[in-house]
């Protein structure tokens, strides 16, 4: 009956050992430690303990990860972009051919249907009569968040670019499922634009959802991250 | 022209619960479970605010044998007037509902 509490508490005091050598080094460093195995040690239901050796393990690290500023650096930031970038030309991409198409600006889709197997536009024409305009708004919308998302991590205003970006995201799931909802009660197939590039297809290769989800968690790792002179918690 | 440092809920929550008995050592468990903030938002909020000054800490001395000593935190006299002054603008800003809402 004494095993399992014994057991919890001896992992809530290695937790909190590892959250205390975890802590980035500083004059401080040792106190802290200290503190969180000690209040890990005072808290005397076994679950509770437990659970704030969990919060202490996360403190350490995202301390550690803070202090150590790789987030936030030019080349990060840059890479960020031009993922987003992407991002927004996917999102654009359906729309800007349907357009084209119906306004009769055949070079432009035959340009853009160099991203088509077969380089041929020709399958696309069913899904462009098919996809109503709501469905492109929501893409146009998505879009427009992200180049906004870009353009406030391009300015340093990291608060805002990671609940833009991601306001973004949800809507771009919402229109990749109407899409579907809409292309299948249509009784047609999907056509998949493939990149132009050997990186864009490389890109493709993943799994569509890992990049944004990807963008996301760094957009947040910069959003959480307080400058020393601040008191962004 | 300074502006000032924009400030989280949960910091904002941290310093009320603080204020609200400026005088008293507080533990880290207590103050997680009066704000509602867990381990590991709060070391983070405690550690700033006494890397600028505004928390003071010291460890007590259990009072049953056996227990660990244990880190007790308040604010430091800057420490209260940034906290007064930081929860008075959001009473000010905000209608008592909302405000009241943003701090617990």
């Amino acid at each position: 009956m004494t095993t399992r509490p014994g057991l919890v508490r001896r992992l809530a005091r290695a937790l909190a050992g590892h959250a205390g050598r975890v802590l980035p080094p500083s004059p401080a460093k040792d106190e802290w430690a200290a503190a969180m195995r000690q209040e890990t040690e005072a808290i005397e239901n076994g679950g509770a303990s437990l659970r704030w050796a969990l919060g202490c393990v996360y403190a350490g690290y995202a301390e550690r990860i803070e202090a150590m500023a790789i987030v936030d650096t030019v080349a990060v930031r840059g890479l960020l972009v031009f993922f987003i970038a992407l991002q927004v030309s996917s999102c654009f991409f359906a729309t800007v051919i349907t357009v084209a198409y119906k306004t009769g600006h055949m070079g432009i889709v035959r340009a853009m249907a160099g991203q088509m197997p077969g380089d041929d536009y020709h399958p696309v024409i069913p899904l462009m009569n098919a996809i109503p305009w709501w469905v492109h708004a929501l893409w146009v919308s998505a879009g427009i968040l992200y180049l906004f998302a870009a353009g406030f991590l391009f300015t340093r205003r990291r608060g805002i670019a990671f609940p833009v970006f991601t306001a973004g995201f949800a809507l771009t799931m919402i229109a990749k499922l109407s899409n579907i909802v809409v292309i299948a009660d249509a009784g047609l197939q999907p056509v998949v634009a493939r990149s132009g590039t050997a990186i864009g297809r490389m890109i493709q290769a993943i799994p569509e959802f890992i990049l944004p989800l990807a963008i996301i968690l760094v957009l947040w790792l910069m959003w959480r991250t307080r400058p020393s002179t601040g008191l962004l918690a | 022209m300074s502006r000032t440092p924009n400030i989280s809920r949960q910091t904002l929550s941290l310093l009320a619960a603080l204020l609200d008995a400026p005088e008293a050592w507080r533990h880290g468990y207590d103050l997680s479970k009066e704000t509602g903030l867990k381990s590991g938002t709060l070391y983070p909020i405690l550690m700033r605010l006494s890397d600028q000054g505004l928390l003071e800490s010291r460890w007590e001395e259990p009072e049953q044998r056996g227990r660990p000593p244990r880190h007790a935190y308040r604010l430091t006299p800057n420490g209260r007037a940034y906290a007064r002054e930081r929860v008075s603008r959001l009473s000010d800003a905000a209608p008592p509902a909302r405000a009241a809402r943003a701090v617990t």
